[in-house]
């Protein structure tokens, strides 16, 4: 039986990677519910009975149901670019030159956007006893170049649009953890937050955690978070 | 034996007009002065009855113009609930005269306010479209980007429309005691604190309306000479009254009357200013049995709000049978779909193929 249990979606790669790198072992267990066999993740609010049957009694159980739907609102310039003010940090730079949107009303279409991974969240946390810990989603790569350089499937779209600037994507991040918190908190999960020293001064992921693709942490930044959680 | 009722036409007999048509059939209106083409920009504002014209303008092929429109980003549901799309630009309800000068004169930095912001447990309102964000904005930067990118599209709606409907619907408001500025809620309803040393009830007189509207129609025809106007009356009646001395019912009688008398005298002495009887039809099936009024006798129904377009349209467009509404359009998502799918991909592929 793993002492540590990650279920989730794309993000658990860097965990699984920097596992494997460590020499990997049964302590750690990785289920990634992108895999066709656990399609759909929820069947009448419960998870998949493939993924309920190698929940198990892990002693640590870790969420990584989340999606990328900041990125999909905001990796890539919209054809009406646009900007919000962030509610927790007001003083950042906005961009009068785009449309300002209502951070409130942003936050709803993310709400919307994120309900099925929230769902799962809960289902999860109804299927589990004891400590469940949900890992925030790593921040945005800050760099356009780098995301140029490996746009992998965006490739025609990023020629086409180009990449959004850094800090509206660093908002729309935050606005997404927040409501990973909030739910965190009623549900009862703990939600572990980036580590600290993955992140640059401005909060965006540092230059060594980068994975070659638009938007997820490597190896290292997985070795990072999983030793946050064997601590 | 003659005399003058016997040269005048049906529609000044309300056994041949009014009684003797059926009840949806009754049309009020006589030959407009204004007519609206087409290509016109038609521009709407005022109280909440004001929400159904603009829907109704484009249910009948009519350019609702509006210049604040709702990122593509959001579902119509979304949208409406923040207050794009109900009327050319993100103000709200208007209520009073007084209040769309104020805004006029807002817009074009001729008027700023004392009490412009209301702050409380870390939401913060603008006192002049309390209930356009659902919960406050989330912070005064918030508020002031916003109120200036709604200033600017509210000038844009000035000098682009071709037309503006106008709907007044209350004499009732509360006022600054500082600069009089009209609030559209009573401080402390949907924001703010009600302090009767800052803040006092006004009741519109006529008067005031005419000279108010007269203002605002200056002030519109200043920046775009070419302007119409058309002003309804908003069949809702009150929700209060703020006169401890007056029935609710009464207080809305003499508000609506006041303001259809000052409607129709703006219409007589202005040039392209019409009156348009929205108020009349709906009313008038207070004399049958049917009601143009929802249970709670205040709302007006679907069926109230067609009779409106159709005799609207005939009015303004001659359009005798109004155009089957237009298919709602598909939101535009710009893509959005595409990227959805895209970043399934990317995310399978993360996720299935490390590399």
């Amino acid at each position: 039986m793993p002492r540590l249990l990650c279920v989730g979606h794309s993000h658990i790669t860097a965990l699984r990677l920097a596992w494997a790198q460590q020499g990997g072992g049964d302590a750690c267990a990785f289920l990634c519910v992108n895999e066709p066999q656990y399609q759909p993740v929820l069947r009448e609010g419960r998870l998949h009975p493939e993924i309920q049957a190698r929940l198990g009694a892990a002693a640590l159980h870790v969420s990584l149901f989340v999606g990328n739907d900041h990125s999909i609102i905001g990796m890539l310039n919209h054809p009406r670019r646009f900007d919000f003010v962030l509610p927790e940090a007001p003083a950042l730079f906005v961009d009068e030159s785009a449309e300002l949107l209502p951070a409130g009303l942003l936050r709803r279409e993310l709400a919307r956007r994120v309900a099925p991974h929230l769902e799962a969240l809960a289902a999860y946390r109804a299927a589990v006893p004891g400590l469940l810990v949900h890992v925030e989603s790593p921040p945005p790569i800050p760099s356009a170049a780098h995301i140029q350089a490996h746009p992998g499937v965006f490739k025609d779209l990023i020629a086409e649009r180009g990449v959004s600037p850094a800090l509206l994507r660093f908002k729309l991040w935050r606005l997404h953890s927040g409501l990973y918190r909030e739910a965190c908190a009623a549900l009862g999960v703990e939600f572990l937050p980036v580590p600290p020293e993955m992140q640059d001064v401005e909060g965006m992921l540092v230059p060594q955690a980068w994975n070659p693709d638009p938007t997820h942490g490597n190896a290292l930044y997985g070795q990072h978070v999983l030793a946050r959680l064997m601590a | 034996m003659t005399h003058p009722y016997k040269s005048l036409p049906d529609s000044a007999f309300w056994s041949r007009d009014v009684a003797g048509v059926a009840p949806e059939a009754v049309n009020p209106a006589m030959a407009a002065q204004i007519r609206i083409g087409p290509g016109d920009a038609v521009a709407t504002a005022g109280s909440c009855f004001a929400q159904h014209i603009g829907g109704m303008l484009q249910a009948i092929g009519f350019h609702h113009l509006v210049t604040e429109p709702a990122h593509p980003l959001f579902t119509p549901e979304q949208a409406r609930e923040y207050g794009y799309g109900l009327f050319s630009a993100r103000y709200g309800n208007i209520y009073t005269a007084r209040q769309l000068l104020q805004l006029l004169r807002r817009a074009y930095g001729e008027f700023h306010p004392a009490e412009d912001c209301w702050g409380e447990g870390g939401t913060w309102i603008d006192p002049f479209r309390p209930r356009i964000q659902p919960g406050g904005f989330a912070s005064r930067r918030e508020l002031e980007l916003d109120r200036a990118r709604h200033l600017a599209a509210v000038r844009r709606m000035v000098e682009e429309l071709d037309v503006l409907v106008f709907t007044l619907g209350l004499t009732e408001a509360w006022l600054s005691r500082e600069d009089g500025a009209v609030f559209t809620l009573c401080p402390g309803v949907a924001g703010g604190a009600f302090d009767p040393s800052r803040h006092v009830f006004h009741n519109f007189s006529e008067a005031e309306v005419v000279a108010d509207m007269t203002a605002c129609i200056a002030a519109l025809r200043q920046r775009n000479p070419k302007a119409r106007v058309i002003l309804t009356v908003s069949p809702v009646p009150l929700a209060a009254t703020a006169r401890a001395d007056m029935h609710v019912l009464v207080a809305s009688f003499q508000a609506k009357s006041m303001l259809v008398a000052a409607a129709a005298k703006l219409a007589q002495t202005l040039p392209s200013v019409a009156y348009f009887p929205a108020y009349e039809i709906i009313m008038s099936r207070a004399f049958d049995a049917g009601s143009y009024f929802g249970p709670d006798r205040r709302s007006v129904t679907g069926a109230g709000v067609a009779h409106v377009m159709r005799v609207f349209a005939a009015a303004f467009a001659g359009l005798d049978a109004p155009p089957p509404p237009p298919a709602p359009a598909a939101p535009d998502q710009a893509g959005m779909s595409q990227i959805e799918a895209l970043m399934q991909a990317h995310c399978d592929e993360a996720a299935l193929d490390p590399g």
